[in-house]
């Protein structure tokens, strides 16, 4: 058989092949060990030089022909095959996927979470403080003297025995903090505070408030303006606008009340902001020098601002949760959606 | 406070704004605003005065706040001076002298009592107030005006004519205008006659000495009283009124005389004829405070550049005295705002009427450390890391505890914080365990036939005269485990080992070693409860609930439960130890063994383990007791892993390895199961 003829062979049961397993066959038969083009090329030894040259020019062109042809078949096979598997594998993707189930935060903490990030991300330091409070942390030195109608503003939990209160505010933390840190100051308390307020939609006898305090010696009003601006940003979005509105708190002077446009109906007015486009959701101002000097701080050289808010409205305002009660409920289908 | 549009506009006749207009100017500088309403031709706006501004419980203060933010004039009403007529007649007394500190009587003969004029009761009412006869409805047009509650009697009504301001004497009796008897106490301020209390000080009147139709002759009062003092006796008697609301806030000295001239003119309007005056004045009125400010403080406290003549305009149009100095200068604030006492309350005028939406946003600039977050945050953070990983939602739940709670889950007693004034009884104590809520929640959702739940939230402890507010986690498991390819499944107490479970992998997380032992506690299953030890130390309790305590509960699935403290963990927890990684291959092998039943499956683990130190692994894979085993043993199969650090094992090692554990294992009698 001579070259020629080889090549034509290869070519007929290279085309007639229907497998990859025929392909391999075909490749053995020609071009392996005991192949049938690789026997002329093993005669070659035995050859005139000038015979070398034709035959094994020859031989080596028909070598490069059949592994074409191989490679060729053999990738339209494969494509033949890809096909089928197409078509014999084939899933309905619409069935549901598998996995573990894994548990969900809890609102509350998913919030908790968020402010850490945020007051972290503004260099303030998580601080906590006690929940039973003395009165004194609680009331006193904060500029809200015994027996002054201002006590009044909060509701107060009162704890048997000596002058404890369960705190009706996270702001004693501002004089946890100030004793027990030299200034200049950066920390924000996140806790459970507690009023006694029945309970309904929008009450809770327990709730929880975030707050913070920088002191140092160039604070100022404008930079109280410029972090609850930042906060509400980083809560609420950055299209949210905020406004400061004058206000009064014993242990702050100046004090303000913050807005923020509301988060339900971009500010056009709604139910939830009883039509005025604004929610209230902080209370700050700049720290009073009485409270100041109740720390031993002297009001002519330190300075600085301290705000508060209520975690729960912040947390239904976001999510758009309508009763407080869900908050502490044990309803799954509540729970099971953060 | 209600103010009627009108009204305020008679003190402000160069106001061109809408009422709309005012109140949102009112709402971000002094009062928040609760409502604008149409009230016939007229409005009406709702304000919440700030309780350290009572000047503004008058509509005279709150047009003086309108002339400061619009910038225009204020008509206040023009008084005459009270001429003193000595005729002696009225006769005033303050025995109290903390607790009164002016009192101005006026005797008024000849009064006729009808009804007042028209425009007078419109006011009144649309400010909320009921309309009765001239002479009561000017006491409280002047209150509504000046701010300064004022009161009238009966002069023949009053014995002697004759006013103390004193102490009620304990157990004195007194009927109010409301008809209702008061036993008051020896700390409440009266105004007695010469025989007995004829009104509460600064509350509310007595009906006994009460303006009638056939009043002709009134002792009107204007006083300044105690705001504390007024603050308790209201509380006290649970007795609230226009009058005490003010009284509370604390009124200045001056604006006493001042609502005294005012109600004697509009009183000799309705015929009456002033008899006799009389002002007592404990001590003189303290001056003003005089406050030194200036531009560069004021900047540097509001970060704003403020001109010197704006900053002067701001506090003249608040009706303070300035005196210029050469860098700075003194404000002395009029008479009627108390509140103002130092530069603090001046930044806040002028901030506000400056308007804070003109006060730039700026942040603070630092020199202050990095934060670093507390350690218990971080690791409560790993921890529930592995709960949600595990399945568990989270549940937050309320402080409190009943009493009932209290008995069934506390332990000592002593230890409870009690609730003085709760707002029911189920919420008397604080928790001092988590359990009872996650166990409520499972009531509420027993029928889910898996239930993971957790809460991480202190719990509180009296400690003598301390408390403590130690964060607790707690989790409860219900039904079967989920699917864990690589672990037993237990036919028996399968919660108590996925509670278990989950606890281990929460303390290999937090690179804690950790054993466990059998432990007794009430509540919980005698024999399927264990204490977490770490350190030594019990950290926690791992355990199913007592079937019959479950049955109390009515809870009908099987409940597992764990408990750690986190506090205890912050202080073990350890770090991450890389180890190098053997680059000699493991061989592996699985050994099946019958044991004892009460052979433990640590016992057999250590064993192995101790064989030889080739024994890197030796992980229980299957479980088995029953049918094909004698009943007082138990099959346990196990997958094996060997590795050298410095060698590939040989087959003989490995041969020698799996025969010297067999041999260890059969002194301890657990066998090969063939």
């Amino acid at each position: 058989m001579d070259i020629k003829d080889i090549l034509q062979l290869a070519k007929d049961q290279i085309n007639k092949a229907s497998s990859l397993e025929e392909i391999e066959k075909a490749r053995l038969e020609f071009l392996g060990r005991k192949g049938k083009l690789t026997e002329i090329l093993r005669g070659l030894a035995k050859m005139s030089l000038e015979q070398k040259k034709k035959i094994g020019g020859e031989a080596n062109l028909a070598r490069e022909d059949i592994e074409l042809l191989l490679k060729n078949k053999a990738k339209e096979l494969r494509a033949a095959g890809a096909e089928k598997i197409a078509e014999t594998e084939k899933v309905d993707i619409t069935l549901p996927g598998l996995a573990s189930k894994i548990g969900h935060r809890h609102p509350l903490q998913l919030i908790k979470e968020k402010y850490i990030e945020i007051f972290t991300s503004f260099g303030y330091t998580l601080f906590n403080t006690p929940e039973i409070e003395t009165e004194e942390f609680n009331f006193d030195l904060l500029n809200i003297p015994q027996n002054h109608p201002a006590r009044d503003m909060w509701d107060t939990f009162f704890v048997k025995g000596n002058g404890y209160v369960l705190r009706t505010h996270t702001s004693p933390f501002q004089i946890h903090c100030m004793k027990k840190n030299k200034p200049p100051l950066r920390f924000f308390a996140f806790g459970r505070v507690y009023r006694y307020e029945q309970i309904d939609a929008g009450h809770s006898p327990n709730f929880y408030q975030c707050e913070g305090l920088v002191v140092d010696k160039n604070i100022t009003l404008a930079d109280l303006k410029g972090t609850i601006q930042e906060f509400a940003k980083q809560m609420f979005g950055h299209d949210v606008k905020s406004r400061m509105r004058q206000s009064f708190f014993p242990f702050t002077e100046p004090s303000v009340e913050v807005d923020v446009t509301c988060a339900v109906c971009g500010g056009k007015g709604c139910p939830v902001c009883k039509g005025t486009g604004w929610v209230e959701i902080i209370g700050a101002g700049m720290v009073h020098p009485n409270v100041l000097r109740n720390v031993g701080l002297n009001p002519a050289e330190w300075q600085g601002f301290a705000f508060g808010m209520g975690v729960d409205r912040i947390c239904m305002l976001k999510y758009g949760i309508e009763d407080i009660r869900l908050l502490y409920s044990n309803n799954l289908k509540f729970l099971e959606q953060f | 406070m209600k103010i009627v549009w009108s009204w305020l506009k008679e003190y402000l006749p160069d106001l061109k704004v809408t009422p709309q207009e005012v109140a949102a100017r009112l709402n971000l500088s002094s009062f928040e605003v609760e409502s604008v309403e149409k009230a016939g031709e007229d409005f009406v706006i709702d304000l919440n005065i700030l309780p350290n501004r009572p000047d503004a419980l008058g509509v005279l203060g709150v047009a003086r706040e309108v002339s400061a933010l619009f910038q225009v004039n204020l008509q206040a009403p023009q008084l005459t001076r009270l001429k003193f007529v000595a005729c002696g007649k009225l006769d005033v007394k303050i025995q109290a002298k903390d607790l009164c500190r002016r009192y101005v009587g006026v005797l008024i003969k000849g009064v006729q009592i009808k009804s007042s004029p028209q425009w007078m009761q419109k006011r009144l009412e649309a400010a909320g107030i009921r309309p009765i006869n001239n002479v009561v409805d000017i006491t409280n047009y002047v209150m509504l005006e000046y701010g300064q509650p004022l009161h009238a009697f009966d002069a023949e009504l009053v014995a002697g004519k004759k006013i103390n301001v004193r102490l009620a004497k304990e157990g004195e009796k007194i009927i109010t205008l409301d008809g209702v008897e008061r036993k008051l106490n020896g700390e409440m301020l009266v105004i007695a006659d010469a025989k007995k209390p004829i009104a509460l000080a600064g509350i509310m009147g007595g009906a006994e000495s009460e303006i009638s139709e056939k009043t002709q002759n009134v002792i009107l009062e204007s006083a300044n009283f105690n705001p504390v003092s007024i603050h308790k006796t209201s509380k006290a008697l649970n007795l609230r009124s226009e009058s005490s609301m003010r009284f509370e806030r604390g009124l200045d000295q001056e604006t006493t005389l001042l609502a005294a001239q005012r109600a004697v003119q509009l009183l000799e309007l309705a015929g009456g004829e002033v008899s006799s005056f009389s002002d007592l004045l404990i001590s003189p009125i303290p001056p003003a405070p005089r406050i030194r400010i200036s531009p560069a403080k004021i900047k540097a406290f509001l970060g704003v550049d403020i001109s010197p003549q704006q900053i002067l305009n701001i506090l003249i149009s608040l009706d303070f005295s300035v005196e210029k100095g050469k860098m700075d200068l003194v404000a002395i604030p009029p008479h009627f705002r108390q509140d103002i006492k130092e530069e603090a309350d001046i930044m806040e005028e002028i901030a506000r009427i400056y308007r804070y939406e003109n006060i730039p946003a700026t942040l603070p600039a630092g020199r202050f450390a990095p934060p670093v977050l507390p350690k218990i945050e971080q690791l409560t953070k790993k921890v529930k890391d592995v709960l949600f990983a595990e399945g568990f939602q989270e549940l937050n739940t309320f402080s409190f505890m009943s009493a009932k709670t209290a008995e069934k889950f506390s332990r000592a007693k002593s230890s409870l914080v009690e609730i003085v004034n709760p707002l029911s009884q189920e919420y008397q104590y604080l928790r001092t365990s988590l359990l009872p809520a996650l166990l409520s929640a499972i009531q509420e959702n027993q029928d889910e036939n898996i239930l993971r739940l957790f809460e991480i939230n202190p719990v509180y402890v009296k400690e003598g005269d301390k408390y403590s507010e130690p964060q607790l986690l707690t989790g409860v498991i219900i039904g079967p485990s989920p699917s864990y390819p690589d672990r037993p499944d237990y036919p028996t107490a399968p919660e108590f080992f996925q509670a278990k479970g989950v606890v281990e992998q929460i303390l290999t997380e937090l690179k804690i070693n950790f054993s466990f032992k059998e432990k007794k506690e009430p509540n919980f299953h005698p024999g399927r409860t264990a204490a977490i030890i770490a350190k030594r130390d019990e950290i926690g309790v791992v355990g199913e609930l007592h079937p019959n305590f479950l049955a109390e509960l009515n809870i009908k699935k099987r409940v597992a439960v764990f408990i750690v403290g986190i506090e205890a963990l912050k202080d073990i927890a350890g770090e991450i130890i890389y180890k190098t990684v053997s680059k000699y291959p493991e061989a592996r092998f699985d050994l099946s063994l019958l044991a004892d039943k009460e052979t433990l499956a640590e016992t057999i683990e250590k064993t192995a383990k101790a064989a030889s130190e080739f024994v890197k692994k030796f992980d229980l894979f299957d479980y088995y007791e029953g049918k094909g085993i004698s009943e007082d043993k138990k099959s346990l199969t196990y997958h094996v892993v060997l590795q050298a650090k410095d060698h590939t094992l040989s087959d003989e090692e490995i041969k020698g390895v799996r025969e010297k554990i067999i041999k260890e294992l059969k002194n301890i009698n657990v066998l090969l199961r063939v």
